[in-house]
């Protein structure tokens, strides 16, 4: 796999990522689900999971930046782990609704591991490190994805300082507090 | 005077601990706006900095969830 297709790979993961991000607003917006601490750090994971394919289109492929994503896919896999394992006892509803029977914290294990699986799968092909890409030009296709994952993750920003305030976030969050004291 | 000063100044030492062991504040807010800043140093800032800063976020992630990890659960059987 040459190192241009590995970018567009890269790419591609980028805008599964932003299309995560926007599910999980979907959620919190329509359903009116504000997600918890747990939830919350699931979902910074899953930004962090970004920088390694935003490195890889900006200075092209490298082991190391697969590394970064790696990591942060690790542990948003042992965040979500502790999440099922704190709704796992029979009779327990689990936190907000389930979607096509599975809750959301279900849906980011498997995510993660996804992630995992498919990051050890694109670090197989060694000739995306051969050619040096490092003053390659991103086409209009990678940079929209990048821009996109930046957005989201600074309006995740904004409704998470809207849910929480200034103060410590509540463990099972049913209003947004910075609204609450403004209304 | 200085009696007076002194004391306050035990009360500051003392309120800071307490907000500090009280536990972290905004820190998903932080975090976002951590992860925020290091993809646009990945995307327009040197390499070695933008790997620094992701190594900083991970950490920062890593010890708020031992924070939440060790809280009391809630449970009733």
């Amino acid at each position: 796999m040459s190192s241009t297709r590995a970018i567009t790979l890269n790419a591609i993961g980028l805008y599964a990522l932003a299309l995560l991000l926007a599910a999980a607003f979907a959620a919190q917006f329509m359903l009116h689900e504000l997600p918890c601490p747990l939830c919350l750090l699931q979902r910074i994971l899953f930004a962090t999971l970004a920088v390694g394919p935003i490195l890889n289109i900006r200075f092209g492929p490298r082991p190391s930046h697969y590394a970064a994503s790696l990591f942060a896919a690790v542990a948003g896999a042992v965040v979500s782990t502790r999440q099922v394992l704190l709704h796992i006892m029979p009779g327990d509803l689990g936190y907000g609704s389930a979607l096509l029977g599975y809750h959301y914290y279900s849906w980011a294990l498997a995510g993660f591991i996804a992630a995992i699986v498919l990051l050890a799968a694109i670090l197989l092909f060694d000739r995306q490190f051969e050619d040096d890409a490092t003053n390659a030009v991103p086409g209009a296709f990678a940079i929209s994805a990048v821009w996109l994952v930046v957005g989201l993750t600074a309006l995740n920003a904004v409704s998470t300082l809207l849910e929480c305030g200034f103060g410590a976030c509540a463990d099972n969050p049913t209003v947004y507090e910075m609204l609450k004291r403004f209304s | 005077m200085r009696q007076f000063c002194a004391t306050r100044s035990a009360e500051s030492i003392i309120d800071w601990r307490i907000s500090l062991l009280s536990g972290p504040t905004m820190e998903f807010t932080a975090l976002f706006l951590a992860i925020s800043i290091v993809m646009l140093v990945a995307w327009r800032g040197p390499r070695p900095l933008a790997l620094g800063l992701y190594a900083a976020v991970m950490i920062a992630c890593v010890a708020t969830y031992l924070h939440h990890a060790t809280d009391t659960l809630k449970l009733s059987f």
